[in-house]
């Protein structure tokens, strides 16, 4: 289905996750080539939503209006697609000062055969806060493929946490597409666990406009077999004193196959912005192929800026001391790669969540959701 | 919120000033076979070199410009002279080199250098080599250093042919192929194996016609044990019109030898420096990459080490300085092809005064290379907020049997330092000049004494009136 990009040499192809930057064609990072006739959505996935007292919900046609604008980190040709497929958007608003803690609830399930797209849409008004936690699954041996995007508005001193656990099939193809702004004081808290799936398309892009703003990225994947991971993270600072923190950890195993985009792109006029990212990759078998391009273009003077990645197997000493205590070397990296993944699963508040990724862990398929 | 101020342009006057090509062969403006067959005629190619100009020639007109770095719409190949040949030929006593680029050379410092601390001289002006000279004990060891033209056609023929642009093959990129069809000047460098030569060898490139492009073209061999450090260094007049520097360097190291290649680069800044280095490194070798980029108007500079055998290593340490109008692309990419290899990358960029500096790189660590190590580290000083840095790097992992580091850091330079210097009785243009030469000490302390002070000199030139 997907191609690595110097492979496709012909047909209507997608270049899709773009770095804002290029370089050189050759490394093949510059964005991911998709061919968009295998990629039709047609009909919405299947969606359940559980909506807390406070907050507002309606579900709208899509009509081009609301947050349909808004930039996404895999970018224009999904939302054209997703548009295509005519599926209605789900809107989430929190009123002015509304502080919402009992998460509102997302279940996204696909069957075998799936061209499924969905659109959730989450405005926060002033100083009010929201958490979503979101599943996004399909059955382990089901085909496909489906894409999820989300958009978003934070207003003055709001905060949206956004939570999701993506589960998906040996087959399916899996585009999670997300892009909003941030105004004065706004914070957007993004968690994600990827468990599975043949080919999963993580896209985040934040616009920190409003003075203040705020964006966090808490990323935990394990990527086996010879499945593909394809990220790419746009923090767009263009307010002053705006902040972003990106932290990627996982684990490659197998022939598998992740290739991460980090930007971070100080604008001029975001005088006092700091941005700080840092990936972690735990690799696991001798075919694994590890990609990682964390960028920062800066046009301002006052800012700070740091990235750092760490790439490899466990380091001697971790080794020697978990040997040390009668631990089998096979055991120690299953230990290690787990907790990396419970890392950042123990930043979940939901429980039900939380539980859903160590029963995965364990060996078992539940979706605490869709029970 | 603090002020800013921007500085007018530098005076570079030591590096700017020029000589008339009064008699001086010339072919026309642009570029065609007829222009590329010219070239070869005059230099007295062989003829298999003719029939790898004029493929190189097809190559480049097949190939795209790059349209991932900085904008090159200013250079037009139609008004570039690639071939310009002073009215001499190449001397090996100083007293016979013509007395306008003798003295261009004298101004510049170089014969001083040889009698103070090189081996070995090599100066190119415009499109040919005007000296060369290897001290008498290092000839006696058996080094090879000479124009690369004479070496074509005497002994080492057979070598050349075996080398030439076999690391950087025409195909590589555009600018690879436009150096393969119209290359001139330069040198090539034999050290025998087991030959420890203890001080450097020196070539310098002077570009003075305008609108004209210089190709030399260098190659170095290292054979088994053997050790050389090399400096390169470059400088043109400014002009209006655009120049252009296409060279490309290729560095052949041996079994257990080793390789310093430093090169402090103050091309005038109207010159487009599209360069190409590349070094291979055998079983034990060790690469030295030491570079300080402070000229030019634009740069696509990426010195390139294949770690082919097993326990080759490399270091690279280089600072970037980008001024107003200047757009300075420049990084490194190593390929580990081999077990046990190491990469260690060390970078600074400075920015002012509307100059845009970008690191950009690759690691590459390949299936083979099992047990390899990579650490990368690029630190960016943004001077003012009409500047740009950015940093690219790209890191490619083909194995799980690998240590990769990498981090990098952006920011501006610290009031409270430059506070804490001013009440020691400092001015603050000086504070910041120092925290700057500070900053870019990753590469004066590599260089040799004469080229570090060169350096900081160059630093508190381009810091002058910074405030």
């Amino acid at each position: 289905m997907m191609n690595t990009e110097n492979s496709v040499k012909d047909g209507n192809i997608m270049k899709i996750s773009q770095l804002p930057s290029r370089t050189w064609y050759w490394l093949g990072m510059n964005y991911a080539k998709v061919p968009e006739d295998s990629f039709r959505l047609t009909k919405e996935g299947k969606i359940g939503l559980e909506i807390p007292e406070d907050v507002d919900y309606q579900a709208a046609k899509p009509d081009g209006a609301g947050l349909s604008g808004v930039k996404t980190g895999v970018g224009e040709d999904l939302t054209r697609l997703v548009e295509a497929a005519g599926v209605p958007v789900h809107k989430i608003s929190l009123a002015e000062g509304v502080k919402q803690d009992t998460p509102v609830r997302i279940n996204i399930g696909y069957e075998d055969g799936a061209e499924d797209a969905n659109v959730v849409e989450i405005e926060a008004a002033e100083n009010s806060s929201v958490y979503v936690s979101m599943s996004i699954h399909s059955a382990p041996e089901s085909s496909g493929h489906a894409a999820v995007q989300i958009r978003y508005d934070a207003k003055e001193n709001a905060k949206i946490t956004l939570v999701q656990i993506l589960r998906n099939g040996d087959d399916m193809s899996v585009m999670d597409d997300i892009g909003g702004n941030l105004a004065d004081g706004a914070d957007f808290h993004l968690i994600q666990v990827v468990l599975s799936g043949r080919q999963t398309f993580l896209g985040h892009y934040a616009g920190l406009s409003g003075k203040g703003s705020s964006m966090e990225t808490d990323l935990g994947y394990q990527v086996k077999d010879s499945d593909m991971l394809d990220i790419n993270y746009i923090a767009d600072h263009t307010g002053r004193k705006t902040n972003c923190t990106i932290n990627a950890d996982g684990v490659l195993s197998g022939s598998a196959h992740k290739l991460f985009r980090g930007t971070i792109d100080f604008k001029k006029g975001c005088a006092g912005a700091k941005g700080f990212e840092q990936e972690n990759v735990l690799l696991l078998d001798e075919t694994v192929e590890n990609k990682t391009i964390p960028v920062i273009l800066c046009a301002e003077e006052d800012v700070e800026g740091d990235h750092g990645a760490s790439i490899g197997k466990l380091d001697d000493e971790t080794m020697f001391y978990l040997g040390s205590r009668g631990i089998p070397e096979d055991e120690i990296y299953k230990m290690m790669a787990r907790a990396r993944i419970e890392a950042v699963s123990a930043k979940i508040e939901d429980e039900a969540l939380r539980d859903d990724v160590r029963a995965y862990l364990d060996g078992q398929e539940g979706n605490s959701y869709e029970q | 919120m603090k002020e800013k101020t921007q500085v007018a342009d530098i005076d570079t006057s030591m590096y700017d000033f020029r000589y008339d090509e009064k008699g001086y062969y010339k072919v026309d403006e642009g570029l065609t076979p007829e222009i590329v067959e010219q070239i070869s005629k005059e230099k007295g190619d062989p003829e298999w070199m003719l029939d790898f100009r004029l493929k190189s020639l097809e190559t480049y007109r097949n190939m795209p410009f790059p349209d991932w770095g900085p904008s090159i719409e200013g250079l037009n190949m139609d008004n570039i002279v690639t071939y310009v040949k002073p009215n001499t030929k190449m001397q090996a006593d100083w007293k016979d080199v013509p007395e306008d680029i003798k003295d261009t050379f004298e101004k510049l410092g170089i014969p001083q250098a040889e009698r103070d601390s090189l081996a070995g001289v090599g100066a190119q002006y415009d499109s040919e080599l005007v000296y060369h000279s290897v001290k008498k004990e290092v000839a006696e060891q058996g080094v090879i250093y000479s124009d690369l033209e004479s070496a074509m056609h005497g002994e080492y023929a057979d070598m050349i042919k075996e080398h030439f642009m076999k690391l950087v093959p025409p195909t590589d990129h555009k600018f690879a192929a436009l150096h393969g069809a119209v290359w001139s000047g330069g040198s090539f460098v034999y050290v025998p194996p087991g030959v420890k030569v203890e001080i450097p060898l020196q070539s310098y490139f002077r570009l003075n016609a305008p609108g004209a492009g210089q190709f030399e073209h260098t190659l170095i061999i290292v054979d088994e044990g053997a050790d050389l450090h090399f400096i390169e260094g470059c400088s043109a007049p400014k002009y209006n019109i655009a120049n252009l520097h296409a060279g490309c360097v290729e560095l052949f190291v041996g079994k257990n030898a080793k390789l310093r290649y430093s090169t402090i680069e103050n091309w005038s800044k109207n010159m487009y420096n599209l360069n190409t280095k590349r070094a291979i490194a055998s079983e034990g070798a060790k690469v030295e990459w030491v570079s300080g980029s402070f000229g030019s108007h634009t740069s696509y500079l990426y010195p390139m080490t294949i770690l082919n055998g097993e326990g080759a290593s490399v270091d690279f340490t280089s600072v970037t300085f980008a001024g107003k109008g200047q757009d300075l692309d420049t990084g490194q990419k190593v390929v580990h092809n081999a077990p046990n290899t190491s990469s260690y990358v060390n970078t600074r960029s400075i920015s002012k005064d509307g100059g845009i500096s970008t690191f950009r790189s690759s690691v590459v660590i390949n299936p083979q290379a099992k047990k390899s190590k990579s650490y990368v580290s690029c630190q960016s000083l943004m001077l003012d907020d009409i500047s740009r840095s950015d940093t690219i790097p790209a890191i490619d992992i083909k194995t799980d049997d690998a240590d990769v580091g990498h981090e990098a850091k952006i920011g501006r330079i610290s009031d409270d330092v430059v506070f804490y210097l001013m009440s020691r009785g400092m001015s603050e243009a000086d504070a910041r000049a120092l925290i700057v030469s500070g900053f870019a000490d990753n590469v004066g302390k590599e260089l040799p004494l004469e080229y570090a002070v060169e350096m900081n000199n160059l630093i508190r030139l381009e810091m002058k009136g910074s405030l």
